[in-house]
């Protein structure tokens, strides 16, 4: 009991820390604070990884999953509420936690069924460029926009599959690298899509309330961006659920035997073409919709926005991370986006570095800074005293 | 990538169109087939002997070019003037450049990873990386690297007139060197001992390691073989065009990758001629076909896509294929 | 025809000019176990790989419980109802002993979106009967397994993650089993309990029937009602195992290449 008590404590002292690090992050201008910051987390981790408390946070955090939920939802409000007039800070928190979606989506992809797909940012853009055309020229309700958004990329994806499908082991990379490469050949041609010049958005509107407005609360001047922030949020959660969910379901078995041994998949009986299709259009699916909504926050979107480069950004994401690791996701996603913003010194080497650094992970780290915990379904262990 | 390409952007040459235009097309479709089919022949050695997909092959290009530029830059103030004496020394810098790149990678880089059986998918992510690290590298370090680079035009002007053909001097030379490297190569792979030790290896690594032949030494070779060439398809490429950037190889790896499959992986000529496919599509797509000139990529990758997808092993069958 | 479990007829492949299978001809019994011998390379991996559909077969047909299943995918060849382990055993290293058995149960399970994702209760209630039916099969081949089986597979001994696939084989219930050298990295001692296991399989699942491929001839001898001996392709012996011992050919087939 006592244990207990004080292992919740300690996720609670972490999440509290997570929550005063990242607003410190982001409220500091100076750049060596910043510096100093980021290489303090360094020392702390490495710190938390050789006396194994990082272990054991993590072993408590998983056998209180709703309690840490709870907690990191308050946490997030919290965080918030700290930046409510605080344009710039808000559209950073808020570009993060699209981006941990996209990058899940493509982990159910790449991490569960070992589908490789370089053209995140392809069906993210084609989300987005939906966005574009749906909000400008029809009245579609938004909340319908954006299901559009997922449901066009999920469509392109369709066209990719077929090739991916047929080709020999890793050679299928060519396809999406071909794609992501063209996207932008695509978009910049279309005039319809705004051309090389870029696309207007309108800024989401759902029942009636307009995303796009700052409002006030008990004489506090708010942030439009609160209502972006909020529903990222939302978005995050859900994915986060589905995510886990379809890890512990059969169709997760699927995908990662698929993974593992496509001999043995297809052996006992799983239609590995049925699957890769699925696991290539739920990802998809994520990507579009989550792009939809970026380009609604931005406003206006151009090709530029969706290069291979920035394919390769989500990649390293969940390299970084670590393959199927969804906190990894979460960590490697904040480290990737917010430090080039905070530290202008690196901002103009982010891909080189980034670069580098997916490097030296996978030469000496292959499993990511958070490693992925495979699923263990309830009930599995039999003691051996009572045994069937 | 195509700049001159784009310089007839504005015509419309649908079906009528004058006879200069149109040879004019046919003479780009072939510089460009040779330099992807340059591109492809380091995928197809690398893939033959390690039987890995290098990613960062096309940036290798990227730097070779770069190379070639700025000992441009350095023998051009230093005030020789030979055109042909700057040329050499550009071939020569860059392919050193090139090489001792490729050994490099090679050396620390993939043949550790194949010893620790790192996973097929590991060493295309470290590589595809890789190649984003050499782009940003020239970016970055490059004086003012991020604009397109004006390549100097060393090989005589002028055109030989036939009638209404026009050839111009400097095409003719650039292509006559492409052949003379390919014919080298084969000359190299089929003739010398280096060339059987690289078959060798191809076909079986165990064995030839058994025949006493030093696998790392040419695994190593391979490399610099395949590096070389790409610097060879960079400088033809930047003669041609007359401006390089650091993008320019990322389009010309994934092209020269595609090629590479469609010639069936480790098959040497297969990888020549789906370089020169390539080349026919995007010319096909831009003479014949009624779409912007932008979309030539999106036809050509399509149709090459649609044919992988369709013989995933190549266009030439494996068996009857001799593997390099 | 009722007692033929498979009925493979002049069954060939060919690799390019390479003829793996020449023709082979072979029918099983219901409940028998069928002993597949012979040098390396003689073509019983390749002949496993046709029955399962992993390779497309050059020509003849395989006949399995009156259902023509040559050429069908591995996926429809495994819900008709064969079944097998490899000879370079193929488990997921990274899952759980549970996740490894329990993909056995695939085309029993129900694979629906909504099933999985939405309807967790329905989810949980099949999840039981699939865990049961897990557990039973571990508890009567590996029972020293059950306290671990959260535990990755690439934590154990070769013999364990044996068991494991025979696990796996045998939870969709299978009519043939098709064993691919289930002795191979093992020694003398996990040997014998392996043969003894396979007693075990035989004894405990009526309307079985059993394919093993062998080197080890004491276990051969051991547990097959019936031995096919392969040579460059094609089947040069079938009988009892003392018989297909003393026959000439297969002594020359094997000294042929031990000497």
């Amino acid at each position: 009991m006592n244990e207990f008590f004080l292992s919740r404590v300690g996720v609670l002292v972490a999440i509290v820390f997570a929550a005063l690090y990242i607003s410190a992050l982001l409220y500091i201008e100076s750049e060596t604070m910043v510096g100093a910051l980021v290489i303090g987390l360094a020392i702390l981790w490495l710190v938390g990884n050789r006396t194994g408390s990082s272990g054991r946070l993590s072993a408590t955090i998983r056998k209180n999953t709703r309690y840490t939920g709870t907690l990191s939802l308050i946490a997030v409000i919290t965080v918030a509420a700290f930046f409510y007039n605080d344009h710039f800070n808000l559209l950073m928190l808020t570009t993060v936690m699209i981006f941990v979606v996209a990058c899940i989506g493509l982990n159910i992809q790449f991490g569960y069924t070992g589908l490789l797909n370089f053209a995140g940012a392809a069906f993210f853009g084609a989300g987005g460029y939906t966005a574009a055309v749906l909000t400008s020229n029809t009245a579609m309700p938004h909340l319908v926009v954006l299901l559009c958004g997922g449901i066009v990329a999920v469509l392109i994806g369709f066209i990719l599959i077929l090739p991916v499908l047929r080709t020999r082991g890793h050679y299928a990379a060519v396809v999406t690298i071909a794609f992501s490469l063209l996207f932008r050949t695509l978009v910049e041609v279309n005039q319809v899509l705004g051309g090389a010049q870029g696309a207007p958005v309108s800024g989401l509107n759902l029942f009636g309330w307009d995303f796009n407005k700052n409002f006030e609360i008990g004489g506090f001047e708010v942030s439009f961006y609160i209502n972006y922030f909020i529903f990222a949020s939302l978005l995050l959660l859900i994915s986060i659920i589905f995510s886990r969910t379809l890890e512990r379901s059969w169709i997760g078995l699927n995908l990662d035997t698929i993974r593992l041994d496509e001999v043995a998949a297809m052996c006992f009986g799983i239609d590995i073409a049925r699957w890769k299709t699925t696991a290539f259009a739920m990802g998809n699916f994520m990507l579009g919709v989550v792009g939809a909504f970026y380009a609604t926050m931005l406003g206006f979107i151009a090709p530029n926005n969706f290069t291979f480069g920035d394919s390769l950004i989500m990649v390293s994401i969940i390299l970084l991370g670590g393959i199927g690791s969804i906190p990894g996701i979460i960590l490697a996603a904040a480290i990737v986006i917010i430090l080039p913003e905070k530290l202008q010194a690196i901002e103009e080497y982010r891909f080189l570095i980034f670069a580098v650094g997916v490097i030296l992970i996978l030469l000496f780290r292959p499993n990511g800074l958070i490693r992925r915990r495979m699923r263990i379904f309830p009930g599995v262990i039999v003691k051996a005293d009572t045994s069937v | 990538m195509c700049e001159s390409m784009r310089a007839f952007g504005g015509i419309t040459m649908r079906v009528i169109m004058d006879f200069a235009l149109f040879t004019q097309f046919i003479i780009n479709g072939l510089m460009q087939g040779m330099v992807y089919a340059l591109v492809a022949v380091g995928f197809t050695l690398f893939f033959g002997v390690l039987d890995i997909i290098k990613f960062s092959h096309g940036d290798v290009l990227t730097v070779g070019a770069f190379a070639g530029l700025t000992i441009y830059l350095i023998v051009a103030s230093i005030g020789i003037a030979s055109p042909w004496v700057i040329l050499v020394l550009i071939l020569v810098f860059s392919i050193s450049v090139t090489a001792l790149l490729g050994a490099v990678v090679a050396k620390f880089l993939v043949i550790p990873l194949k010893q620790a059986r790192a996973p097929a998918l590991n060493i295309l992510l470290i590589t595809l990386m890789l190649g984003t690290a050499l782009r940003e590298a020239v970016r970055l370090f490059f004086p003012d690297g991020s604009s397109s680079k004006a390549f100097p035009a060393l090989l005589p002007g002028g055109a030989f007139e036939l009638g209404m053909l026009s050839l111009r001097f400097d095409s003719i030379l650039l292509f006559a060197t492409g052949v003379a490297v390919i014919i080298a190569m084969h000359t190299l792979i089929t003739r010398t001992k280096l060339g059987l030790a690289i078959q060798a290896v191809a076909q079986d690594e165990e064995t030839s390691k058994l025949m006493g032949i030093n696998f790392e030494a040419i695994v190593l070779m391979t490399f610099m073989l395949g590096s070389a060439v790409a610097a060879i398809a960079g400088i033809i490429n930047g003669l041609y065009y007359n401006e390089i950037n650091f993008t320019m190889g990322l389009l010309l790896g994934a092209v020269g990758f595609s090629a590479a499959i469609i010639g069936g992986l480790g098959n040497l000529y297969g990888a020549i001629l789906g370089g020169f496919l390539f080349a026919g599509l995007q010319t096909f797509a831009v003479v014949v076909l009624p779409i912007p000139i932008a979309y030539k990529d999106v036809f050509a990758f399509g149709v090459i896509i649609i044919l992988i997808a369709w013989r995933p092993t190549g266009l030439i069958a494996e068996t009857s294929s001799e593997r390099v | 025809m009722s007692d033929i479990c498979l009925r493979v007829k002049r069954i060939e492949k060919r690799f390019g000019g390479l003829v793996a299978l020449d023709k082979v001809d072979l029918d099983i019994k219901k409940d028998e176990v069928l002993g597949l011998i012979g040098p390396n390379g003689s073509g019983k991996t390749t002949f496993f790989n046709i029955l399962t559909g992993i390779y497309p077969a050059s020509g003849g047909s395989v006949v399995f419980e009156g259902q023509d299943i040559t050429n069908q995918p591995p996926q429809v060849v495994y819900k008709s109802g064969v079944s097998r382990t490899f000879q370079r055993s193929r488990l997921c290293l990274e899952l759980s002993v549970f996740d490894n058995v329990a993909i056995g149960d695939h085309p029993r399970l129900n694979h629906g979106f909504w099933h999985n994702i939405i309807n967790r209760r329905m989810f949980w209630q099949e999840f039981q009967s699939c865990r049961n039916r897990v557990i039973e099969l571990i508890d009567q081949f590996a029972p020293h397994l059950l306290d671990k089986m959260d535990h990755p597979v690439g934590g154990f001994p070769m013999i364990d993650r044996r068991r494991i696939e025979v696990c796996r084989a045998l939870l969709g219930e299978p009519k043939l089993l098709l064993l691919d050298e289930p002795s191979a990295g093992m020694t003398e001692e996990e040997t014998r309990q392996l043969t003894d296991e396979v007693l075990e399989i035989r004894k405990r699942k009526s309307n079985l029937s059993v394919i093993i491929i062998e080197h080890e001839m004491g276990v051969i001898s051991k547990i097959t009602d019936r031995c096919v001996v392969f040579n460059f392709g094609r089947k040069i012996c079938e009988g009892v195992y003392a018989k297909v011992a003393s026959n000439k050919q297969v002594q020359k087939a094997y000294l042929g290449e031990d000497l």
